[in-house]
């Protein structure tokens, strides 16, 4: 199986995936395993600094999350953490963002299994 | 030729990304990746590097503070998620802007433009302005004026020279010879393969060295002739 085929997936950003390894199927593997080690647990930072209402804090760690949705596809997370970090900067409280966060943690855990499942297919299959 | 880099991102997989991205190219060579400012500060300032991959929001000491704090300045490439630092990178100067998700592309054409700066500076003697009292040197991307009673010495870190002053160190690509013919002859003496000094800063001169400002500076056997005829010992 090649690498395009383990990387296709419609809930992905392929093309932005494809440009980013150019085949390199190892690299991806490593990006892919390091994304399910670390992006629980930073979301996991996020969540409290949301519950806390530490305005700058979870700006902070949405900012540092952002780019690396794109490193496994997840490029409409990425957006959406950009979203977030926007309208950090003109509230004073996350209350507000209360929605908008549900719908970015949902979508995170709903894509979870998938970016685990891609990562099994390219140590496993490639 | 290759050159050093450093990579500093708190974020561990966007440095691993531009680690992989370096090893992907020819003439570029990792010399350290950094979670943080602090720890990448203690190699920069022991070790000279060509080029600073750079991310600007960290937490601790940030991308600018880091560059407020390097005794020189390397040929920097900004890598952030904003737009916002556009501004402060005009400041200080940056050689490139990559904003996150980085290509491997736009990386590869950072690095073309780096690289082709690199080596036209490597290319340039320094330019004499004047003979009198005072040099100008290009360092921390601009040219600086010392006079020849700021310079305590001068040494040699191979492709570097760094010009000691009372209040701060200059880095600058260069090499000794080049340095030697900046300076009047009158005032600075080589006396090691590594090293220029500032004849009047001498305080004292042991057997085979000298101490200037507490610094200890060898003198070679094959120079210890000049160097006594000129202060006439």
């Amino acid at each position: 199986m090649s690498i395009e085929q383990v990387l296709f997936n419609e809930r992905l950003d392929c093309e932005a995936l494809m440009e980013m390894y150019e085949g390199d199927y190892e690299h991806a593997g490593v990006v892919f395993g390091q994304f399910i080690k670390n992006a629980p647990v930073q979301m996991q930072g996020i969540a409290a600094s949301f519950q806390q209402d530490l305005v700058e804090e979870f700006r902070a760690k949405v900012h540092k999350l952002k780019p690396v949705f794109t490193f496994v596809g997840l490029t409409s997370l990425s957006r959406q953490a950009a979203q977030l970090e926007d309208q950090c900067k003109t509230s004073g409280t996350l209350k507000i963002l209360q929605s908008e966060y549900e719908t970015f943690k949902n979508d995170f855990d709903n894509n979870l299994p998938l970016i685990q499942e891609i990562f099994e297919k390219l140590n496993n299959e490639v | 030729m290759k050159y050093n880099c450093v990579i500093v991102d708190d974020e561990p997989m966007a440095g691993n990304f531009l680690q992989h991205y370096c090893e992907r190219l020819d003439n570029f060579e990792v010399a350290g990746v950094f979670e943080n400012a602090e720890s990448a500060l203690d190699l920069l300032k022991k070790k000279v590097i060509e080029v600073l991959f750079l991310d600007v929001e960290m937490p601790g000491i940030s991308g600018f503070q880091l560059l407020d704090q390097l005794p020189y300045m390397p040929k920097v490439v900004l890598t952030t998620s904003k737009t916002d630092y556009a501004y402060s990178a005009f400041q200080y100067n940056v050689t490139d802007y990559l904003k996150k998700p980085i290509t491997f592309n736009r990386f590869q054409e950072a690095c073309s433009k780096i690289a082709a700066t690199l080596h036209k500076e490597a290319k340039q003697v320094p330019t004499t302005i004047t003979k009198t009292e005072d040099i100008y040197i290009k360092a921390d991307g601009k040219f600086i004026r010392l006079t020849y009673d700021d310079i305590l010495y001068i040494e040699s870190m191979g492709d570097y020279v760094k010009y000691f002053t009372t209040t701060k160190a200059y880095v600058t690509h260069s090499t000794l010879k080049a340095a030697e013919e900046k300076v009047n002859a009158n005032n600075f003496i080589k006396v090691h393969r590594c090293y220029i000094v500032n004849l009047k800063k001498i305080k004292d001169i042991q057997d085979n060295s000298l101490v200037i400002e507490g610094k200890v500076i060898p003198i070679s056997k094959s120079l210890k002739g000049d160097v006594m005829a000129k202060i006439g010992i």
